[in-house]
């Protein structure tokens, strides 16, 4: 349904500058949680149709951190997605390798690193992709997934524990 | 500090392995152009692959034959040569002006091809205005072919791939016709169909296209590798009794690659309001306007055995929903025909577009209720006769009841049902503006000189998932922003207030929340913002530059700003992006344009540009997050003088070797050289030294002149032969800095913050900080904690604040409606009661399935929160609650994982308990 609050060049406006600053995040958060490129595609571009759809509720609802609401939405899409019957069988390492070329050398703890957030329980998952790679504030993240800032604060310690040795292993942080 | 290494470490890793994985901007474009009209999705890069799509539907093949041609012809002898001769180069965002789209439209009238009013195109035309190419030659193409791109048939589709390259669209033609090679049409089909009746049951009768529509694709991503071919379908349900089933695999092995999925709901199990809804969307799209009067009974139906969450944000519209009925129309009611025209005749509004009518009764009155849409006349230009309408039409009569304007408080019901039924429904639901009213009235409590509601003096904002957050945005310099979390029935929490009067440090602050970024200021913001500090006496460094640079007007000096800024992005010798900040200083001999740019190569250098001359003044780097955003705004001789009188030649000496030799590309963390367990300071008047303390480090020199620019700056290896210390705890490593400084009396930064009560401090206070102990010595605390009781959840509650206040930012305490935990009421149970009662709990519900052993061998976490949200409801308790975990020993994650929880009150009363062994969530 389109509405008149946001006039169409507006619009439009607002959703290329959406694209053209989030485009990437919301791709790869996509498929870190979805491990399959073609799936994280297609539920990006869900993520950008339901923007538009309810822009007008982004509008009417004043929010004021449009990273932390397409997140919600993308996150919410991913879980439709979840729901299906091909992510019973993946292979996340295949899932890396079929992915377009890197254009920069990857380190094999960082690909470790990466297959392990995949690997997660998608409680833990989440708050890892919001807090940590995304950026969002710990009452952000909360919102996204709809928790309190103490769940996720918990869920970021387990998550971390869970991660500890692809955090620490054979890298020493000076400082 | 540790998150900030997690953070940096987790971006590196996620970064550099999906560096290959990036967005599309020939897939954004084309989402821009279709996604309001109706499609779910659209089509992707053809590059990409694997094309899975919804559509819409197909129309019989003996209609194209008659259109196809004529629409052809028109697409290849009119659209496509004019769009190949109106560009000097190749895009995907190339239009047609005005004039060409209006050549295109009388060629297509005259071959008897017309477009509606209210299309795209139309109105574009109407309004004077031109079009996307490849968006109009689709339009036309949609006419002929029918539906969507993927429910084309393979021809047409290639034909249509060809006409894309021929105009620059595409720059490859990845959709191709199956060759000699390649399996023929109906074999992948029938393939395809076979493998999903094998997978999801024999009796599905997938060519039923009254049942499904089928998309389909065949595409080469490299005509030199067979193994590139492959195939792809998708059937899409028209109703939501039948499942979505996607499939594809490579042409030359389908057995080996083949891969199926579905999207089955299966109604007879519990289900929920939104859940409903969402598949309601999917099949009949989120353009209710164009739902079929039987989706609307069917979601009426199954919205009776539904549960609705009442904190959802569809809650009112999903009770309006199923109060409302959706009869077939019969003899004794009106046509939907004579109801639109009856309802635009009310509107009186020549620009009203139809969205959409549907028949409705509620309490026996039978209403037609049309909506339309009215667009500005002027796009971009504010226009309160526009916006989305609701037109109710009684069905016997004609009459109309009633003709309203969606508001801000409205749901999504509003133009669906009767308003009776609408206003019913929003009963035990506080709207928008019942939030604000509250939010106000708490605010005015505390604060009763606020005047939050004068249009003049703040904007309000409020928005809500599981509460909402009412901010009262500050017009006026004088005033502070004000905000108020609100729960959904309407409790006022946290209450946040900026009462400061203005003064020289705030200023800058409060020009922010008037203007928005000052990157975008206009050189009078930065004139008046002069003229505000003139009376005022900042002490900070930000303001005290602020007070120190005068912004002169643009008009007087030679080079502007749009000459300014292209001299600007010249300067980097790099592609860039774009100019982020730009703004007329004064200085001599001339005034400067001091601008930040972002480049492509993910650094952000700050360039000056003489006004007059157009010269180069200086190049700095800046690095998000470390640099401070004066010297964007003042003169490098200004802010280095300042900072080195206010923060010192070692802060000065610190930023230079950061800059120099920290990662920026990576947006590391700076070398934290003033880390004294690393690094020993050493300074002789402008000469700074940090020596590396350890073998293997780095050490570093650095020299100032007296106005604090960097002469020399220099890395050496340190000579130190002494090993690192192993074993000093894991913790240690993560320490943060001591920073913000402690208070006066030595005790932690945050302490006496007002999220917390007094008598929380007085508690902490006599535990831990009586005249011994710090926040210096938690690390080693943790460490004697971590190895006495495992993972924190299993601490002491009390050990646990001290860890949650240890990690917590100074940004996060100052959050409204923070939880945190809290100190148990002595008076009431322990923490050791609470547990047992909780395993007791978790015993009743988990030991038929699991086994009381297994039960018995949860270990048990257990933590007193100030006010946790209720996972079952989403509100908040309202009081302080356990939440205890049982945690079960995970082997491949060497860690415990929780298995369920149980939340408690402080009385020992179970809340709720639950088995959760998915661990998904």
């Amino acid at each position: 349904m389109e509405r008149a609050a946001v006039p169409g060049m507006i619009r439009e406006q607002k959703l290329n500058q959406w694209i053209e600053d989030y485009s990437d995040s919301i791709l790869r958060t996509c498929f870190l949680y979805l491990s399959d490129q073609n799936q994280a595609e297609d539920a990006t571009q869900d993520t950008w149709i339901k923007a538009w759809k309810h822009m007008d509720d982004y509008e009417r609802k004043s929010i004021t951190n449009d990273k932390a609401w397409l997140l919600r939405i993308a996150i919410n899409t991913c879980k439709d997605y979840r729901r299906s019957a091909w992510f019973r069988h993946i292979d996340r390492n295949k899932v890396l390798d079929e992915l377009p070329s890197q254009l920069i050398a990857v380190e094999p703890e960082d690909r470790t690193l990466t297959l392990t957030i995949m690997d997660l329980p998608d409680r833990y998952k989440q708050v890892i992709l919001l807090y940590y790679f995304q950026g969002l504030t710990m009452q952000e993240t909360a919102e996204v997934i709809g928790a309190s800032q103490t769940t996720v604060q918990r869920r970021l310690k387990k998550a971390e524990s869970l991660l500890k040795v692809e955090l620490t292993g054979g890298v020493t942080y000076e400082g | 500090m540790r998150e900030d290494l997690n953070r940096a470490k987790m971006h590196k890793a996620i970064d550099s392995t999906l560096s290959g994985l990036n967005g599309d901007p020939w897939l954004f474009q084309r989402v821009s152009a279709r996604a309001a009209e109706g499609e779910t999705k659209v089509k992707k890069k053809l590059s990409t692959g694997l094309v899975l799509v919804i559509v819409l539907m197909l129309i019989a093949a003996v209609a194209l034959a008659v259109t196809l041609l004529t629409h052809q012809e028109i697409v290849e002898q009119v659209a496509v040569p004019l769009a190949v001769d109106n560009d000097a180069s190749v895009g995907v965002n190339k239009i047609y002006n005005a004039e060409e789209l209006a050549e295109l439209v009388r060629s297509m009238n005259e071959n008897g091809i017309t477009l509606e009013e209210n299309n795209r195109i139309m109105q574009a035309l109407q309004n004077g205005q031109g079009y996307y190419e490849e968006e109009t030659i689709m339009e036309i193409c949609r006419q002929a072919f029918g539906g969507n791109y993927y429910t084309w048939t393979l021809e047409q589709q290639d034909w249509y791939e060809d006409l894309m390259v021929r105009i620059g669209f595409h720059e490859t033609h990845l959709t191709r016709l199956p060759g000699e090679g390649n399996m023929k049409y109906a074999d992948a089909e029938a393939f395809a169909f076979r493998k999903i009746r094998e997978a999801y049951g024999q009796e599905l009768s997938l060519e039923d296209r009254s049942i499904w529509q089928l998309s389909r694709q065949f595409y080469v991503e490299n005509p030199d590798d067979p193994t590139s071919a492959g195939w792809s379908f998708s059937l899409e349900p028209k109703d939501i009794d039948h499942g979505q089933y996607y499939i594809s695999f490579c042409d030359n092995d389908p057995e080996g690659t083949v891969f199926v999925s579905a999207n089955i709901h299966d109604w007879s199990q519990s289900y929920t309001g939104d859940e409903l809804l969402s598949h309601f969307n999917t099949v009949y799209s989120w353009n209710y306007g164009q739902w079929p009067q039987e989706a609307w009974q069917r979601l009426h139906e199954m919205l009776q055995g539904a549960e609705i969450d009442p904190t959802s944000r569809e809650a009112q519209a999903l009770k309006a929903f199923r109060m409302t009925e959706y009869p077939v129309p019969g003899e004794k009611d009106i046509s939907r025909e004579t109801a639109i025209q009856k309802a635009k005749e009310a509107l009186q509004d020549s620009r009203a577009a139809l969205d959409g009518a549907v028949l409705t009764e509620y309490e026996g009155q039978r209403i037609w209720m049309v909506s339309f849409v009215i667009k500005p006349s002027n796009e971009g230009i504010a226009d309160n006769t526009a916006g989305f309408f609701a037109v109710s039409v009684d069905s016997a009569t004609g009459t109309i009841l009633d003709s309203r304007k969606q508001g801000l408080d409205d749901s999504i019901a509003f133009a669906y049902v009767p308003v009776d039924a609408y206003e019913k429904a929003w009963e035990g639901i506080l709207r928008r503006s019942e939030i604000i009213q509250l939010a106000v009235n708490a605010i005015r409590e505390k604060y009763p000189d606020l005047d939050l509601m004068d249009e003049e003096k703040y904007e309000i904002r409020a928005e809500g998932y599981k509460r909402w957050n009412v901010t009262f945005k500050a017009k006026d310099i004088h005033l502070g922003n004000v905000s108020a979390v609100v729960s959904m029935d309407g409790i006022v929490g946290e209450i946040n207030a900026d009462t400061e009067i203005l003064n020289g440090d705030n200023l800058w602050k409060r020009y922010g929340q008037a203007n928005g970024y000052f990157g975008q200021w206009e050189q009078s913001v930065w004139i008046r913002l002069e003229e505000d500090m003139s009376g005022l006496d900042p002490l900070q460094i930000g303001g005290r530059l602020l007070k120190a640079t005068h912004y002169p007007e643009e008009s007087s000096v030679k080079i502007q700003h749009g000459r300014a800024q292209e001299l600007g992005m010249q300067a980097t010798g790099k592609r860039t992006a774009e100019v982020n900040t730009c703004v007329l200083v004064d200085a001599q001999p001339h005034p400067v344009w001091i601008m930040r740019i972002l480049t492509d190569e993910a650094d952000e250098p700050v360039v000056g540009i003489d006004a007059e001359t157009g010269d180069v003044v200086f190049t700095e780097q800046f690095k998000t997050d470390y640099t401070p955003q004066y010297v964007l705004y003042s003169m490098p001789e200004t802010w280095r003088k300042m900072e080195l009188e206010m923060l010192g030649a070692p802060y000065m000496a610190k930023v230079a070797i950061t800059h120099k030799f920290g990662d920026m590309w990576l947006d590391e963390p700076e070398l934290d050289v003033d880390n004294t367990d690393n690094w020993e300071l050493q300074q002789d008047g402008l000469v700074i030294r940090y020596i590396g303390r350890w073998k293997g480090m780095k050490s570093y020199e650095v020299e100032l002149d007296q106005n604090g620019f960097v002469l020399r700056c220099e890395e050496m290896d340190s000579v130190s032969t002494e090993e690192k210390p192993k074993n000093t705890g894991e913790s240690n490593e993560f320490v943060p800095a001591p920073t913000p400084t402690p208070l006066p009396d030595g005790k932690p930064w945050f302490w006496g913050m007002d999220f917390a009560p007094q008598e929380f401090w007085d508690q902490l206070d006599k535990l831990f900080f009586t005249h011994v102990m710090t926040m210096d010595d938690y690390p080693a605390m943790e460490k004697d904690w971590l190895e006495a009781f495992g993972e924190s959840e299993f601490w002491p509650q009390e050990y646990q604040i001290v860890r949650y206040l240890y990690y917590a930012s100074e940004e996060q305490l100052k959050q409204p409606g923070l939880q945190y935990p809290v100190f148990p009421d002595r008076d009431r149970k322990s923490q050791k009661e609470i547990g047992e009662i909780a395993l007791s709990a978790f015993h009743e519900i988990a030991d038929a399935e699991m086994g009381k052993e297994w039960v018995d061998s949860t270990k048990i976490g257990s933590t007193l929160l100030n006010d946790e949200i209720n996972p079952d409801t989403g509100k908040n308790y309202g009081k302080h609650v356990w939440w205890v975990n049982f945690n079960i020993w995970d082997d491949d994650f060497n860690a415990w994982n929780p298995k369920g929880y149980a939340i408690l009150d402080e009385d020992g009363n179970v809340l709720t308990v639950k088995l959760e062994l998915s661990g998904n969530g």
